[in-house]
């Protein structure tokens, strides 16, 4: 296996001496996998790319239009690095974060870099990312920089050498720990042989240091993660760092700023926000200050942090760090600002700014790889050389036009390391992406990082984004393994009810219409299965009348097609009823239908991942694949057969959540949207089902009690055939019966009356809406309900179960008022100019 | 002259308002040429919070927040303001083609602030086209003044004012195609063209005070918010010129504050929750001392003022 490997030529290799042996420090790591052989390492490796896929850990790509995201890519053979080479690199990440923060500390404040010519001052005039409004802000401990990030490049000399710096929303660090423990749980004796420097340690740095930036006004800090929201390229790892530091996860809109302090919006009210990591880019904090069009971000907050009511980390403003045209200058800005030699080389790099490097970069145009100068995360690099002569000179002439909006960085020949692909060991490029975070008491290198490969040997590309792939980097260990972890086991979901007021107003609606669309989907599947089966059946009687009756309720409940799309004679129309059948199942395009109700089931879910728990999303995501991988155009046996499953995984699901989340506020809303639906369906299927009855009902009843799930009860009970007044005595009104609507207001009942000792505000008119109601069922006459009027009409029972529909939609909106009102839309304020320039509608008056 | 400054902005909206978010940029700058006398703001509803600064440019700033639903809010700024003749330069104007270069070279605080104005900015870019059409003023050696001069006569004369062509976000690109606008229009397209030959240019905001026809009273609201230009000349300074009316800045401007385009310097921005559509008025009255005296001693006009006053105000709040 490791015999015939063979590194990439030209590069420095990670594994290889010189000499053709194998390094030192990889030789137990590669011994332990030589041991495993390619066949186990086939069969774990499958095992661990299901976790990922399952774990939903994903990268969202800019450029795909459907803003799809792509499973995590992981190379199972992590890069090892000697204890002494990190050390040493340490030190140069250390002194890199030392240098950008104050050389961040200057620019905002007297600028002498500028004054005394140490940097041009274009370089911060022509710079988007130098944002005049943070001007004010002074960050506690004149801390700009808490997390910072840099890009490595091993040359073929072996010298480490940067090659870009993520200073405003260091990306990564939760797909490293990701990565590990991945690897980790796969190879775990690999993993112990080769002795490994462990990263929880990092991550308790990086909490402890984020609650002490509040130090100065409180010791119990209220920290929150904030995110641009589930479409962002790694809100995976948004997710995965909020729940792993143990902080909420929050949009800018479950912020706001009142009196120049940060609050969360809560259920219980709003609760003050003391030091924000912030995971979206500086113009996207605060739509009043820092964007021109953009309405994401928190209004004020630019104000709120100028009156250092709240920490920011990284403080606003600091992506003027990351500005790819400062690389020039890191060597003087080092020797300025510390009076030391940089101790880490960065990878040569010229801004065509200035003259003299312009005119050079023009003439030996070949060699290099051009940048813009003041980073977009979207802009890829351009390597000359691979340049068509028209495009090459293009490129010049826009080079020419606007020199300043360029840098030309030397080509890196990418140092390369085995990755398993095909069974083999194959030679991969490879960049690191290493993590330092400023503690109180000094700073604190990840022993460890991202390390980056490209997709095909030959590319001198490693770039997520672009269809590489990552690895995990093993820093081995001088004396004993800390063991640390701040993990919380799988299970851990929810918190503790008595913190749980902390839930976020969004979250509790998103949890609630979670609730509601699993429901839909449960409703939809049976009564979907009810019909396949009857139509699969071989005993059933021709030309049975049901079936329409059926369908029509089915489409009533589901996409509400036209009457004329309906099928009224199923045996005569029997390509039309599989493609009507299938169509509600499977159609993307049609609304209303059961992939409707799970792809929105799921996407919801995607934007709670850190409250549902691990298993709760596999599930989410086995019903999900079910749905796609069953093609829309096979039988309706193998769709009776997909039903089946699905219908188990909902109750799974159901299952899991009574059973696995605290019944905090969290549980309650989610179980609220989930009776709430499962009301109104049932209301919706008697209506449509019992209103007009057939002469012989029999047929008709039987199949309400299936959807419903009720066959077994009422044939335990009664013994006899289906009637429908005890029918509607099980579904209706037996409080015994989960399945009953009765049942449905009670539990909702209990919800709503814990959820105002909460609120503290006693008897609310939801609740007495729910008690009315219950109240009216069972005070009425079930005798008198069934009784058809002239026109063979049951007329006081639609009454009935037309106002139980309207009534639970009603109580929605009253939840929502109540407790979710802070879900607000938000728009922009422009003074009008001069005197009579009208922005909005026309004045009517 | 001394004017006695009134600026009431109203916004109206279809829906209550639960939350508003406000930067002003409203209170006249205290500059060597003008003295503030008297400034009052009033904000109605009253804001939650309400916190005075200084903007990195130097202008006054008011952030304030109102945190109780409301359907119109009303600011009103009242002032006494005296304006001076702008000094005169100390030296020439340097020739336009070597200004870059010499602003680049100063690296002190002043050099530094105005260099900065030369550089684009997210309303006033330096552009192809704003570059083409400059370069017919900018012959060599030709002074920035006369430059400026001349680009500010010629916009004058090729565009068309014309309220209805376009809003607060019209690109500058848009502008010199259709050759119409408004003041913070032709402002924006002449920096535009002033950065694309190298120069350092600012937006001004402030007022200016219109003359009544000849014989008649002056009509209340009838003056105006302003938008105009200033230009950098190494060593002798700002020159203020307005493209909107093809003259330098005197003592009939009143200055706001400046800023690289009008986002620095917009007199009110603010974010909003809920509201649905909104309207917004502005009024003026920018009212020489010296009539205000006149009126005094002439009561009917003055009563008439009044009157025609308190009407505008009734149309914009019940």
């Amino acid at each position: 296996m490791i015999d015939s490997f063979r590194p990439l030529p030209g590069a420095y290799p990670e594994m290889l001496s010189p000499d053709g042996s194998i390094r030192p420090h990889w030789q137990p790591m590669l011994q332990q996998l030589e041991s495993y052989g390619p066949q186990d390492i086939d069969i774990r490796w499958l095992r661990a790319q299901r976790m990922i896929r399952e774990n939903g850990v994903t990268y969202n790509v800019y450029d795909d239009n459907k803003g799809s995201s792509h499973p995590w890519m992981l190379d199972p053979v992590p890069l090892m690095i000697e204890p002494d080479e990190w050390d040493e690199l340490s030190a140069g990440l250390i002194q890199r974060m030392k240098v950008l923060n104050l050389a961040l500390t200057d620019l905002y404040s007297h600028q002498n870099l500028i004054k005394n010519n140490v940097l041009p001052s274009e370089l911060l005039f022509a710079n988007p990312n130098y944002l005049r409004p943070c001007f004010q802000i002074k960050p506690p401990r004149g801390q700009y920089l808490t997390l910072h990030a840099v890009d490595l490049a091993r040359t073929p000399s072996g010298k480490w050498s940067v090659v870009k710096d993520l200073s405003q929303t260091p990306p990564g660090a939760g797909y490293a720990l990701e990565n590990r423990l991945m690897v980790s749980r796969t190879f775990p004796t690999m993993y112990r042989i080769s002795r490994v420097e462990r990263l929880a340690s990092f991550f308790a740095s990086l909490r402890d240091t984020l609650e002490s930036l509040a130090g100065d006004w409180t010791n119990n800090p209220h920290i929150v993660v904030l995110t641009p929201g589930a479409h962002s390229s790694s809100y995976f790892e948004h997710a995965y760092i909020a729940r792993y530091l143990g902080f909420p996860l929050v949009l800018g809109n479950d912020l706001t700023v009142r009196g120049n302090e940060v609050f969360l919006k809560t259920l219980a009210g709003l609760r003050k926000v003391d030091v924000i990591l912030r995971r979206q880019a500086d113009t996207l904090c605060d739509p009043l200050e820092l964007s021109g069009d953009s309405l994401l971000g928190v209004p004020g907050l630019v104000q709120a942090a100028i009156a250092g009511k709240v920490a920011i980390a990284n403080s606003l403003g600091s992506g003027l760090a990351e500005t790819p045209a400062l690389l020039p200058f890191f060597a003087t800005l080092c020797r300025n600002l510390t009076g030391e030699e940089p101790r880490l080389q960065t990878t040569p790099t010229f801004w065509c700014g200035q003259e003299k490097e312009c005119k050079q970069v023009l003439d030996q145009f070949d060699q290099w790889v051009i940048k813009r100068a003041f980073s977009d995360p979207r802009e890829k690099a351009v390597f000359v050389r691979s340049l068509s002569p028209a495009d090459r000179s293009i490129l010049a002439s826009q080079i020419k036009a606007a020199p300043q909006q360029y840098i030309a960085q030397e080509r890196v020949v990418l140092s390369s390391s085995p990755c398993w692909q095909d069974s083999k060991l194959v030679p991969r490029n490879i960049m690191l992406r290493a993590f330092i975070v400023a503690t109180r008491d000094g700073w604190k290198v990840m022993p460890g990082g991202l390390v980056r490969t490209s997709q095909q040997a030959d590319s001198p590309l490693v770039n997520i984004e672009q269809g590489g792939g990552s690895k995990d980097a093993w820093v081995q260990a001088r004396g004993v393994v800390e063991h640390v972890s701040l993990l919380p086991p799988d299970e851990y979901d929810i918190e503790p009810s008595r913190s749980d007021t902390n839930l976020s107003s969004r979250v509790a609606d998103n949890l609630l219409w979670l609730g509601r669309y699993v429901q839909r989907a449960d409703m939809d599947a049976r009564l979907l299965r009810t019909i396949l089966r009857w139509l699969t059946e071989e005993n059933r009687p021709n030309g049975s009348p049901e079936l329409p009756e059926l369908f029509r309720a089915l489409s009533k409940m589901t996409t509400d097609l036209p009457d004329s799309l309906l099928i009224t004679d199923v045996d005569n129309q029997i390509p039309e009823t599989k493609a009507f059948l299938l169509g509600i199942i499977f159609d993307p395009n049609l609304s209303g239908n059961l992939h409707s109700a799970l792809t929105s089931a799921c996407s919801i879910a995607s934007t709670v991942r850190e409250r549902i728990s691990i298993d709760t999303w596999h599930i989410l995501d086995r019903m999900n694949s079910e749905l796609q991988s069953a093609s829309g155009d096979g039988d309706l046996s193998d769709a009776l057969d997909m039903l089946d499953q699905l219908l188990m995984s909902l109750a799974a699901f159901s299952g899991l959540s009574s059973e696995s989340m605290t019944h905090g506020y969290g549980w309650r809303f989610m179980d609220m949207g989930f009776r709430m639906e499962r009301a109104v369906m049932s209301a919706q299927l008697l209506q449509e089902l019992l209103i007009k009855p057939f002469k012989y009902e029999a047929p008709m009843l039987d199949a309400i009690l299936e959807v419903a799930n009720s066959s077994m009860t009422y044939r335990s009970r009664y013994q006899s055939r289906v009637a429908p007044l005890p029918l509607l005595d099980l579904l209706l009104c037996d409080e015994s019966n989960p399945r009953s609507i009765t049942y449905q207001l009670v539990m909702i009942s209990q919800h709503i009356r814990a959820l105002s000792e909460m609120s503290g505000s006693g008897v609310q008119p939801e609740q007495s809406l729910t008690d009315e109601l219950v109240q009216r069922i069972k005070s009425c006459d079930l005798h008198t309900l069934i009784q058809t009027d002239a026109k063979g009409r049951r007329r006081l029972l639609n009454t009935l179960l037309g106002d139980i529909n309207r009534y639970v939609q009603e109580l929605s909106t009253l939840v929502t008022r109540r407790y979710l009102s802070h879900v607000d839309t938000t728009s922009k304020l422009t003074s009008a100019f001069g005197s009579e320039i009208w922005d909005g509608e026309e004045d009517e008056e | 002259m001394i004017y006695h400054l009134r600026h009431l902005t109203s916004f109206r909206y279809t829906h209550p308002v639960t939350f508003v978010y406000n930067m002003l940029h409203l209170k006249p700058r205290e500059l060597p040429w003008q003295k503030i006398k008297t400034f009052k703001l009033e904000i109605e509803p009253e804001p939650a919070v309400q916190t005075e600064g200084i903007d990195y440019f130097g202008n006054s700033t008011t952030f304030f927040m109102i945190h109780s639903p409301h359907d119109a809010m009303k600011v009103t700024t009242q002032s006494i303001i005296e304006v001076l003749p702008r000094p005169a330069a100390l030296q020439p104007s340097i020739p336009w083609d070597t200004a870059q270069h010499i602003m680049r070279a100063d690296t002190t605080a002043n050099g530094l602030d105005a260099y900065q104005y030369s550089f684009g900015s997210r309303y006033a870019k330096p552009l192809e086209a704003a570059r083409a059409y400059a370069l017919s003023s900018c012959r060599p050696g030709m002074s920035i003044h006369a430059v400026a001069t001349e680009l500010m006569a010629r916009i004058d004369t090729d565009f068309t004012f014309d309220p209805k062509a376009t809003t607060v976000a019209t690109p500058v690109t848009e502008v010199l195609k259709n050759r119409r606008g408004v003041c913070q229009d032709f402002a924006h397209t002449m920096i535009s063209c002033l950065r694309s030959v190298g120069l350092a240019a600012r937006y001004m905001s402030g007022y200016i005070q219109t003359a009544p026809p000849p014989g008649q009273a002056r009509l209340a609201g009838a003056d105006a918010s302003h938008a105009w230009v200033s230009v950098y000349c190494p060593q002798a300074g700002w020159l203020e010129l307005d493209p909107t009316n093809n003259q330098m800045a005197d003592e009939q401007y009143i200055t706001l504050g400046w800023g690289r385009d009008y986002q620095d310097v917009s007199p009110a921005k603010g974010v909003l929750l809920g509201g649905g559509k909104h309207t917004v008025h502005a009024q003026v009255d920018m009212i020489p001392e010296s009539e205000i005296i006149q009126a005094q001693q002439n009561r009917p006009q003055h009563q008439s003022l009044h009157q025609q006053q308190q009407q505008q105000s009734q149309y914009w709040w019940l």
